[in-house]
């Protein structure tokens, strides 16, 4: 919930900042969702064919994948009213938002990762100093 | 290049470098990844032939299309990024394999070209917002770059700013840590903050406040759509699990069966009392 508090600030933020009208700005958002639903949908079926084939449930996964970017796609037509020109931007624009936001993430949890692994390992010596200075004593 | 009408009122056309790389976008590159992690052996090296077809597809886009398609931006936006995720891609498995890791470790000292190359990566970004960004056909700063390195920046910003707050409420111990993220969401935020006030190659301020502001609203917009769209297929594997009520049950054992093992355990029996009365013998 504070979350979603948070979010509804931001855009609302950045309507202001944007110069478009709520609407607009509203319409830009959720056709980006959509999309986004789209392509995860693309990439999550396209993983799920080639992973799941021998799972006793394969084939309602598959379909369970493709249609969250079916209606998200009926969607899109039916109320965006948009011309292709358009419709292909917004695809462009998400997924390439969607590759930024993917190396981001990526990139600061593989540098967590490798603190803590470096981290733990300096740990585990020191634990070890302090076990053999025991044993000595 | 012929053109492909797409048949809608007040639509446009599309030529067949566009589709090619639509196709290989959406098609070839998603089913090359899911064919080449997760496909049998033998299926791997179709998966990564489909990659190489898909990214060659791609590259002919950006080398042969419409120089002022949108997909050539796109693609130059993509390849402009390539050299800079990649570079901080292998930083940080240097860095994880330069660590006590269990797996082959690395040199000690090769940790320092990790860090080296993480920063470089950033630089490598910074440098091309600063002297050479990818442009549209109009020789104007491509919108889609904008986007990429607003979008990069802003969620850079979030996680490691968020990271370090989790990292905080864990006391003095994890301080180490936040020292080493912290460049990155500073780096992040300084790069943000001079692309709003003094503004990079060819994008001056009030310009690059808009596209933040739009790109910012594409990002919310991306980060809701796909986060619903993790819970849906976490929801289908959920029901699809509980659909699977029990396991197969195993037929029941034919009557020849049954007197093969019957004979099978009579044998058993035989064998351990003759042991049992053998050993007795000799312990006797």
């Amino acid at each position: 919930m504070p979350g979603s508090f948070v979010l509804m600030g931001l855009a609302v933020a950045l309507v202001g900042l944007s110069g478009k009208d709520v609407g607009e700005s509203v319409q830009l958002i959720v056709e980006s969702a959509f999309v986004a639903m789209i392509l995860s949908s693309l990439v999550l079926s396209s993983f799920v064919l080639f992973a799941s084939k021998s799972h006793p449930q394969a084939k309602s996964i598959i379909t369970g994948a493709v249609s969250i970017g079916l209606f998200p796609a009926i969607a899109v037509i039916a109320i965006g009213g948009n011309t292709v020109e358009e419709s292909v931007e917004i695809l462009g624009h998400v997924m390439i938002i969607l590759i930024a936001s993917i190396v981001a993430t990526a990139l600061i949890f593989s540098l967590l990762v490798a603190i803590v692994t470096d981290r733990r390992s300096q740990a585990r010596y020191l634990l070890g100093d302090a076990f053999s200075a025991d044993s000595e004593e | 290049m012929p053109m492909l009408s797409t048949g809608r009122t007040g639509g446009c056309e599309l030529d067949t470098w566009a589709i090619s790389f639509w196709i290989a976008t959406l098609v070839l590159i998603p089913s090359g990844l899911g064919m080449t992690l997760f496909a049998k052996r033998s299926m791997k090296r179709v998966g990564i032939l489909v990659g190489i077809v898909g990214s060659a597809m791609i590259l002919l886009t950006t080398v042969l299309g419409d120089s002022s398609s949108f997909e050539r931006e796109v693609s130059l936006t993509l390849l402009a990024s390539l050299g800079p995720s990649i570079m901080m891609g292998c930083s940080t498995i240097l860095l994880i394999f330069t660590s006590d890791s269990p797996v082959k470790p690395l040199p000690r000292p090769l940790r320092w070209f990790g860090w080296g190359g993480l920063l470089l990566g950033l630089g490598w970004i910074l440098a091309l917002a600063l002297f050479s960004p990818p442009t549209s056909s109009g020789g104007a700063v491509s919108e889609v770059w904008t986007i990429w390195l607003t979008s990069f920046l802003l969620i850079l910003l979030t996680l490691g700013l968020t990271s370090i707050i989790f990292l905080l409420s864990m006391g003095e111990a994890r301080y180490t840590e936040i020292i080493s993220i912290l460049p990155l969401p500073v780096g992040a935020g300084l790069m943000l903050n001079y692309a709003l006030t003094a503004g990079f190659k060819g994008l001056a301020p009030e310009v690059a406040l808009g596209r933040f502001a739009e790109a910012s609203l594409m990002l919310i917009g991306t980060v809701l759509g796909t986060g619903v769209a993790l819970f849906l297929f976490g929801l289908v594997l959920y029901v699809s699990e509980r659909g699977i009520t029990q396991l197969p049950t195993a037929s029941p054992l034919t009557d020849g069966e049954k007197e093969l093992i019957r004979s099978r355990v009579e044998r058993g029996r035989e064998i351990v009392t003759q042991v049992d009365s053998t050993g007795g013998e000799s312990d006797s």
